[in-house]
């Protein structure tokens, strides 16, 4: 028998035990479960051995439910087998597991407990997911801990092999998945001690084989289908006493007991808490700080959830009890308890001299709950009547359900030291961190935690990483808020967020800035020196930056923050963590050489000797808050004011209930992103008018609609501010007009792809540091966009540069810098946005689209813009096509109605218009026309005839439904060809008038670059980690065969004008369509970097990587060859465009001997590919 | 037809004259500069940032 002792996560714990008792594993990605899956796959690529000596078969599948039959399956072939899954994903996989617990199969689904889309997508942690399965025969078990889920995920194999049942072994999502804690483990030999190898052999023997075949999951009648459910009933009081023996054979082996329901606290409790879950942590905690200061207060932790005996619960509550809570992390709407609550309730029925018990919900998508909320429980249970059904972590002022926050101290351990740093996505910190928590744990006897708190933006969000070290045990399950040392790594933080409001009377503060002494007088807000002072904290500052580029490291300050954090907080000697900080450094950059080693090493030691204390002023303690929008006059919308602004502070776990009164249903407003002025770049494109070519193509391909063309008359240039360069406006429609091309330098994100696609002779957009700028291009903005606007009165074709006139009602998004997914969609907004409606898969483009509160979607100055909603991720097809039929429905009924109208004695004038928008019903831009010209013909029309008046009165409520409106589904290649190729097959052939549009980032780019179908050959990806063996899907050519479903295959700046032409074709065709969007990503690893992933799509297309294409059936009724390939014969070399990007480059260095065959492989799909569309063309 | 509550115009907004960056990413791994375009000053990151960049979008942000 051995104890390891491992410093890692939930989800790798999870694995960890799951991996020994795995044969095969099925599986889906799902945040924040696919940690999981990742690292057993990788542990399988590099040879790790399960219990019966074999590697685990990971498969990653197209969906849940494809991972849930194949789970099912597998099970039935005799294989052991597990999968990991959260919220939708557990739901999709439902009907399987009713299948899998009746036919009594011992699978184990490892669950990071994740709340549910309703109003609203949370990728966080709660119950709802695991209590959607409560009821589908399997068995559940809560882990609270990262040990727990280390211990009980051996439980839930041994029991299900021995017991004939599956298990759903949970934890929370977040809280517990991606918390870092020291923890001991058993060897895989002491699991193999425990395993029931006759159990499994049984298990063997009854799988489906022609050897001795059965017949299995018949259909049954009336007659016996209830008695053979109840038929099961034995396994289920059966698989209480085996857990309990492997509870006690695990607590020999580790010294660790736990039972179904473990107790804490007081013997003589008379008010206890029953939980499940990571909040139990929090809650020992509390107990033991209340019970020291004279409390009777007992906690009951729940670990078997199902089967529930009520037997075992009724024993383990003190008998001194008097009052219960139960804690939910769900909820139920419309029930009259939550599910635990409930099941407790239900356990008293008839006990006489039962307790009170009340229940309560906490913790929904990952709302913090802290010792603070705990102690509200406790204190209501004292009253005479608690109260029930109530809610903590938040305030409720509108059912008034929530308990107050009353308590203020801090329950954690004095001997503790919690720290708080605030970084940026890729800056290091959350990394460095790591490492340094990993430091701390080996090297110390401390007990450790690490917990990552990030905002919602891919590349580039706000990074708040909880650390805490101690003697002891470390229980606070939440969020730091008492810290010790806090450290901004970001100087621009200090102009929006109130980092100082975590940090302790007397802590330290350490600020990574490029401010002097005297430049912290002037630029450090007034609000930060007066808690400096208040606080009396010891503040440093480090100019990381500055230091990093002197030793060459560029940008890279994570090592000099590290220097500087382990000087600080004192806890090895100097020497010590210098030596630890250098081995990590050697074991994390040789494969980079020497000098990267050194360079980083030398960056540790600056770290240390460079910090600065500064010598805080007294005067700071008598500062006024002078922040510039304090002082604004200007009236926010409600949204923006209540809502956006307390969210982008970090505060919006301060919001009360009411705030979202009003917004109930989750909607927001669009247009909120450009509330936002984040000032991200670095550096922002200045426009060099002398050498402009007024081709508009900078603006066309810019990601975030941040560079755009205005078009001034005389009159407008002579209002416009002094700096506001213009040009004449070249082209026949723009004679009289001035032109600029007006830069929004706040909302850029510096990525320098439009300087980099400038087609000028000389270039005609040159980068600047940002700071440049700011003066007069900010105030140049404002007037272009607000003053100037986008002229609707001349007369613009359908080119490039045409459309670039057009205001894009998608703006400002969460995009990464360079985002190649973007500017499609701006486009299309630019054409169709006004009467758009959109349904967007959930993924990245759901992401950067809208995540509360920003809103990248728009409107133009008439109110109209895109509707845009997001349902789930594998129902999006199906759910834009709900759309379109409701929208059909509606105009079917405007269309009877208009016909009706026609054989009446109404107005001449008005049966004209009525003639003419039946006529022109199906086309959008002069339906727009005619339905204006209607409704002010008929808004004020006056008739006595009943029956007019009836059927007037029938379009004045459907108005909303003249326009035809354009309707698009979006989303990604993980939506399109995968998980949700059904429904877009469904819709293809449904013949209606869609439109789809396919991000193509060959990855499903934002659970982390798992592969999709959509990977070509050759492609590094999770769950392809020595390259994809096999060939990209034609998702193009599979749906041309329907006949009747335009095509086409798009690569922006590759050729625009095919990209133009394609959208409009698309757009007017009436039928289906589908355009398939080359999108370039961070996760190729474009080697050249961001700023040139318009130039990678152009590469693509000229290595023959990615074709251009337009299958339009119009032309085949016109007897023409409907296929259309605009790409060329590739002229540049296909094996330089792999080595350009990370994710091919990078097999040659992980598996050379594979590498070289693969990229062969690759090519020949491609040459191939172009072959096939080649003939096509020439038929 | 005009705007409504939940249609914003972003004109009637406290930081439309700001020029105080609030979430500037000069530390982030994709905007390193190894490189500079001569011409346009577009910088380029160098493979290992590019790699960093990729890590964090793969591995760090986990959304």
């Amino acid at each position: 028998m051995g104890k390891i002792q491992l410093t890692l996560d939930g989800n790798t714990a999870a694995a960890y035990t799951a991996y020994a008792f795995t044969d095969v594993a099925a599986i889906f990605p799902i945040t924040p479960s696919s940690g999981m899956a990742e690292i057993t796959d990788e542990w399988a690529a590099k040879g790790r051995k399960n219990i019966f000596n074999q590697q685990v078969n990971v498969v990653e599948m197209q969906s849940e439910a494809g991972a849930a039959g194949a789970f099912h399956g597998s099970l039935q072939g005799g294989a052991l087998t597990t999968t990991f899954t959260a919220s939708q994903g557990l739901l999709l996989m439902i009907p399987n597991l009713y299948k899998v617990s009746g036919e009594l199969l011992p699978g184990v689904l490892h669950v990071s407990a994740r709340a549910i889309t309703t109003h609203a997508l949370s990728i966080f942690g709660d119950h709802q997911d695991v209590m959607a399965v409560r009821q589908t025969g399997c068995a559940l078990l809560a882990s609270g801990s990262v040990q727990e889920v280390i211990d009980l995920a051996a439980i839930a194999h041994l029991s299900a092999i021995k017991g004939r049942l599956p298990f759903v072994h949970f934890f929370d999502g977040f809280r517990t998945s991606h918390e870092i804690q020291k923890v001991e483990a058993l060897e895989y030999s002491d699991y193999s001690e425990m395993v029931d190898y006759k159990a499994i052999q049984d298990f063997r023997d009854r799988a489906l084989s022609p050897n001795h075949p059965v017949t299995r999951g018949t259909a049954q009648n009336p007659d016996i289908y209830f008695q053979g459910r109840e038929a099961g009933n034995p396994f289920y009081s059966d698989i209480i006493p085996i857990v309990e023996d492997y509870f006690a054979q695990l607590g020999k082996k580790t010294g660790r007991q736990y039972g179904l329901f473990d107790y804490y606290g007081a013997e003589d409790a008379e008010y206890i808490i029953i939980a499940m879950g990571s909040v139990t942590q929090t809650i020992e905690e509390t107990v033991d700080y209340h019970n020291a200061n004279g409390e009777k207060y007992g906690l009951v932790k729940v670990h078997l959830y199902r089967p529930f005996s009520s037997k075992h619960l009724q024993n383990i509550i003190p008998k001194s009890v008097k009052k219960v809570a139960v804690l939910d992390r769900t909820k139920e709407p419309g029930s009259i308890g939550e599910p635990l609550f409930l099941d407790v309730k239900g356990c008293f029925s008839d006990v006489d001299h039962a307790p009170v018990i009340v229940g309560g919900r906490y913790g929904l998508g990952s709302k913090d709950t802290n010792s603070a909320d705990i102690t509200a429980v406790y204190e209501n249970l004292k009253l005479k009547k608690p109260k029930t059904n109530f809610t903590i972590g938040i305030v409720d002022d509108v059912t008034k359900t929530s308990l107050e926050r009353v308590f203020k101290a801090s329950t954690e351990p004095s001997d503790r030291i919690s720290c708080k740093f605030w970084g940026l996505g890729s800056d290091g910190t959350v990394g460095s961190n790591k490492q340094a928590i990993m430091i701390i744990g080996n090297k110390t006897e401390d007990h450790v935690q690490a917990y990552f708190d990030y905002d919602s933006k891919k590349s580039g969000g706000v990074t708040i990483s909880n650390l805490r070290f101690g003697k002891s045990p470390i229980k606070s399950t939440y969020l730091v808020g008492n810290a010790d040392y806090v450290a901004c790594h970001n100087q621009s933080y200090v102009n929006k967020y109130d980092i100082l409001d975590d940090v302790k009377q007397g802590g330290i503060f350490v600020l990574n800035c490029q401010w002097s002494d005297e430049e912290l007088e002037q630029y450090l807000p007034n609000k930060y020196k007066k808690l400096i002072a208040e606080k009396e904290l010891k503040f440093y500052t480090i100019n990381a930056v500055k230091i990093a580029e002197e030793i060459g490291l560029g940008n890279r300050i994570n090592m000099v923050m590290q220097g500087a954090f382990f000087r600080l907080i004192n806890i090895l000697p100097q020497e010590e963590f210098i030596d630890e900080l250098n081995k990590a450094v050697t074991y994390s950059y040789s494969k980079k050489g020497d000098k990267v080693v050194k360079m980083n090493q030398d960056a540790i030691l600056m770290g240390v000797e460079q910090i600065h204390e500064v010598r805080v002023p007294e005067e700071w303690l008598n500062v006024i808050d002078n922040s510039h929008m304090e002082m604004s006059t200007i009236e926010e919308p409600d949204f923006i004011k209540n809502i956006m602004r307390p969210m982008q502070a970090q505060k919006g776990q301060d919001l009360p209930v009411s705030a979202f009164i009003g917004r109930e249903d989750g909607t927001i407003p669009s247009g909120t992103t450009a509330y936002e002025k984040r000032g991200i770049a670095v550096n922002v494109p200045e426009w060099i008018e002398e050498n402009c070519i007024q081709c508009n193509q900078c603006s066309y391909i810019c990601p975030h609609a941040v560079i755009r063309p205005f078009l001034l008359t005389e009159e407008e240039l002579n209002k416009a501010p002094i700096s506001f360069e213009t040009v004449k406006a070249t082209g026949k429609s723009f004679e009289g007009l001035y032109y600029r091309m007006q830069i929004s330098p706040m909302d850029c994100t510096g990525c320098g792809n439009c300087a980099d696609i400038c087609p000028a002779k000389e270039k005609a957009l040159v980068m600047k540091p940002i700071e440049t700028q700011l003066s007069h291009e900010v105030d140049n903005w404002k007037f272009a966009n607000c003053t100037i606007g986008y002229k609707t009165n001349i007369p613009l074709g359908v080119t490039v540069k045409d459309s670039q006139f057009r205001e894009p009602l998608m703006e400002f998004s969460g995009a990464c810098a360079g985002c190649g997914e973007t500017a499609y969609i701006k486009l299309i907004t630019q054409l169709y946005g006004n009467r758009m409606m959109i349904a967007n898969a959930t993924g990245c483009s759901s992401i950067w689209g809208a995540s509360a509160p920003s809103s990248a979607y728009s409107s133009n100055k008439e109110g109209k813009g895109p509707a845009w909603a997001n349902s789930l991720f594998e129902d999006n097809a199906e759910f834009g096509y709900g759309m379109y039929l409701a929208t059909k429905q509606m105009r079917n009924g405007l269309e009877e109605t208009m016909k009706q109208l026609l054989s009446t004695n109404v107005d001449v004038t008005i049966k004209e218009l009525i003639s003419d928008w039946l006529n022109y019903k199906e086309d959008g831009e002069i339906s727009e026309q005619v339905s204006g010209k209607l409704i002010d013909a008929i808004e004020n029309y006056e008739i006595t005839d009943d029956e007019v008046v009836l059927l007037l009165n029938n379009i004045k409520q459907r108005k909303d439904y003249l326009v035809k409106r354009s309707q698009w589904m979006i989303g990604g290649d993980g939506w399109a060809y995968d998980i949700g190729f059904g429904g877009l097959d469904h819709i293809m052939a449904s013949g209606e008038d869609i439109n789809v549009l396919v991000f193509d980032t060959e990855v499903y780019s934002n659970t982390g670059g798992q592969a999709s179908k959509s990977t070509p050959a050759a492609a590094v990806a999770k769950f392809a980690s020595s390259g994809k063996k096999s060939g990209k899907k034609d998702l193009g050519r599979m749906l041309m065969t329907y006949g009747n479903v335009y095509v086409a295959q798009v690569g922006i700046h590759a050729d625009n004008a095919q990209l133009i032409k394609a959208v409009r074709e698309a757009e007017s065709f009436k039928g289906p369509s589908i355009i398939i969007a080359y999108a370039p990503c961070i996760s190729h690893g474009i080697k050249e970097g961001m700023g040139k992933s318009m130039a990678t799509i152009k590469k693509a297309v000229n290595a023959g990587y990615w074709h251009l294409y337009r299958y339009n059936p119009e032309l085949s009724k016109q007897g023409k060859n409907p296929f259309i390939l605009d790409s060329k014969e590739p002229t540049e070399s296909f094996r330089d465009f792999l080595m350009g990007q990370v994710r091919y480059s990078s097999l040659a260095r992980t598996f050379p001997d594979e590498a070289e065959h693969l990229f062969t492989k690759a090519e020949e799909y491609a040459k191939e590919r172009y072959e096939i569309y080649s003939k096509m063309n020439s038929l | 037809m005009s705007r409504n509550s939940n249609t914003l115009s972003g004109e009637d907004n406290k930081r439309l004259h700001s020029t105080t960056a609030t979430n500037k990413e000069g530390t982030a791994a994709w905007a390193n500069v190894h490189q500079v375009d001569q011409e346009t000053n577009v910088s380029i990151p160098g493979d290992y940032s590019v790699e960093k960049a990729k890590n964090w979008v793969d591995d760090g942000s986990k959304l």
